[in-house]
């Protein structure tokens, strides 16, 4: 699959724990507003996962579509979007 | 992504296609396989009885025989499969499992060659323990020649159950071996009982 994402870095590199936003700026007048936000549990996600669910919305959800689209069979779609699932599953448990 | 990377290889394509052949197209590909088991058997005097047999005769079976063998053969192993699937509570789609069956027993159609040309000419099976010299020399031949398409056959049909159900570990192994023993123990039984009418 042919990323258009770049990855945002989610976890810290020294010591592994899951990163949050502090700061952010407009790009127009350079205004910065600093806070603690937390990262969204899709942002946790692989870039390849990111832009399987990203494929998965602009098909309307439709598997089989996505399985044409990708030169995959159903079974693997599904078995990715399982995964990914699973994944979310797990991450969302973790935040709460 | 790795199926996408298994599309380009020959190694995807010969041992775990079913990771971007699926659907119709591969239903078509699993039917046309099992329409082969039928001059396969024909010419080289073949038996498939059985959900993972193939036994050389001394003739080649009647009609019947074959065609009840390979249906046989063909839908205990995709439902049992199945079953094994929705046992874990997976979901999958009878069509790709039919047609990966199918497909799956390509390797094993092959062995009907090497089995044709090796097999020693005996009446019944345990003769096998009075051969000697040159025939016991071309039936060791035709055991190791045949092997490889066999662990190829069953690669293919681990692979039927592990991208349709996507199990791992412990449910993995245990879903696939006790599948394939139920799957060999029925299909036995029933093509016992049909060959029983038939006679």
């Amino acid at each position: 699959m042919e990323s258009k994402l770049s990855k945002l870095p989610v976890k810290c590199p020294s010591c592994q724990s899951g990163l949050s936003v502090q700061s952010l700026a407009c790009q127009a007048c350079d205004t910065v507003v600093n806070g603690r936000y937390d990262l969204p549990v899709l942002l946790m996600l692989e870039k390849e996962e990111l832009e399987f669910v990203l494929r998965f919305v602009l098909n309307s959800g439709s598997l089989k579509e996505m399985s044409a689209e990708m030169g995959l069979s159903y079974p693997t779609i599904r078995n990715y979007l399982d995964d990914i699932i699973t994944k979310l599953n797990t991450l969302e448990n973790h935040e709460s | 992504m790795k199926a996408e990377e298994k599309r380009k290889s020959l190694a995807g394509w010969l041992f775990n296609p079913f990771l971007f052949w699926g659907g119709e197209k591969l239903l078509l590909a699993g039917l046309l396989a099992m329409l082969l088991h039928i001059p396969m058997a024909m010419v080289f005097n073949i038996r498939f009885g059985g959900a993972l047999d193939m036994h050389v005769g001394p003739q080649a079976p009647a009609l019947p025989v074959i065609l009840t063998d390979i249906l046989i053969a063909w839908a205990i192993m995709f439902m049992v499969l199945y079953a094994a699937i929705r046992l874990f509570g997976k979901t999958a789609r009878l069509i790709d499992i039919a047609g990966a069956v199918g497909v799956a027993r390509i390797p094993l159609l092959l062995t009907s060659i090497p089995a044709y040309f090796t097999a020693p000419e005996i009446e019944a099976p345990e003769e096998v323990l009075a051969l000697q010299g040159s025939e016991l020399g071309w039936l060791i031949a035709g055991a190791l020649l045949t092997l490889p398409f066999f662990i190829w056959f069953i690669v293919l049909l681990f692979n039927t159950y592990k991208v349709n159900s996507n199990l791992t570990g412990w449910k993995l192994g245990v879903g696939f071996v006790g599948a394939l023993i139920l799957a060999e123990i029925a299909s036995l039984m029933l093509n016992s009982y049909f060959t029983g009418l038939m006679s």
